[in-house]
């Protein structure tokens, strides 16, 4: 094998995502002969292992409470009675015709359907690759 | 990532009305979260905020959920994105504060476990790499992923993951060698 193939092989030959046996066996028998590739490979795994040193961060007890009062206070949930509470009190303030006239408009270009408004409110917030995962 | 039943059943007592199950959700990823933007963000400041973004993002969406991913590849891609924007807002703002702010985080460091410099350093190191680099080597090297998990999280294929991780670590590489001899 190559120097070139092997520099190439190296990070999934150090990160255990080599499959083939055969081309591991390769990559060892090339590490042995090759100083050069060596040398690469062993600051390669110098790196790694320096990074995976980092500190970890944890979080304490008290994260769920704080996400609660947050979540209590962004309203979760008034703001989705708020987008019902609009359509209930539609309901009685405004005059029959014209109510009528609303819910033609609505008939006729479908996009004030209040099921999207809800959904259009709780999807905002994600990008487009996080709702790649939803229904 | 195998299949977590565990979080399954969990979504579904969240589904049936019952917040526990949220909870338990919040319970079990809450560390790995916290320190997956630790190390993206390279401080603790504004670590806990955004935390708390994903996982209010994970409550208004969980009923959407497809299932057809594991949920923390789902929850995982919510991360890397909410610290992106994260931090291409806070580049507008340069002023912002970064001091440490250790009031509701522990580090290891704070118990004497990790020399002080050696963090000093690997925070230098990974904050020099542009973002998507930093996302494999931090999912890879830090939480453990494998190529195919990275991959599903990002949302791209195993062999751009495996191009990301030779750049990465070839930006490492070079940053990391004159320290060698040193440590």
């Amino acid at each position: 094998m190559e120097c070139k193939a092997v520099t190439r092989l190296l990070n999934r030959y150090i990160d255990k995502e080599t499959a083939d046996k055969e081309a591991v066996a390769l990559i060892e028998a090339h590490l042995k002969i090759c100083a050069l590739c060596k040398k690469e490979f062993e600051l390669l795994v110098f790196s790694r292992e320096f990074i995976a040193k980092k500190e970890k961060l944890e979080t304490d007890n008290t994260f769920l409470i704080r996400l609660t009062d947050r979540l209590e206070r962004e309203g979760e949930g008034i703001n989705l009675r708020w987008v019902i509470d609009i359509g209930e009190l539609s309901k009685r303030l405004i005059p029959v015709p014209l109510g009528a006239m609303v819910l033609t408009a609505i008939l006729l270009f479908g996009n004030l359907d209040k099921s999207n408004l809800i959904d259009e409110y709780l999807l905002e917030s994600l990008s487009d690759s996080e709702m790649e995962m939803l229904k | 990532m195998e299949i977590d039943k565990e979080d399954n059943s969990l979504i579904n007592r969240f589904l049936e009305g019952d917040q526990e199950g949220f909870n338990m959700l919040v319970r079990k990823y809450q560390n790995r979260v916290f320190n997956t933007i630790y190390s993206l963000i390279g401080s603790n400041s504004g670590v806990d905020d955004i935390a708390q973004d994903v996982f209010i993002k994970v409550y208004r969406n969980l009923s959407f959920f497809n299932r057809k991913a594991e949920f923390s590849t789902w929850l995982y891609r919510i991360v890397v994105n909410t610290t992106y924007n994260h931090l291409k807002k806070e580049k507008k703002y340069t002023s912002l504060d970064y001091a440490l702010d250790k009031d509701n985080t522990n580090s290891r460091e704070s118990k004497g476990l990790v020399n002080q410099e050696t963090q000093e350093l690997v925070r230098n190191a990974i904050d020099k790499l542009p973002f998507k680099y930093r996302t494999v080597v931090v999912l890879k090297d830090i939480e453990g992923f494998s190529y195919g998990d990275i991959a599903k999280t990002l949302g791209c294929s195993i062999g751009t993951v495996e191009s990301r991780i030779f750049r990465a670590r070839n930006i490492l590489k070079e940053i990391l060698t004159p320290l060698k001899k040193e440590l």
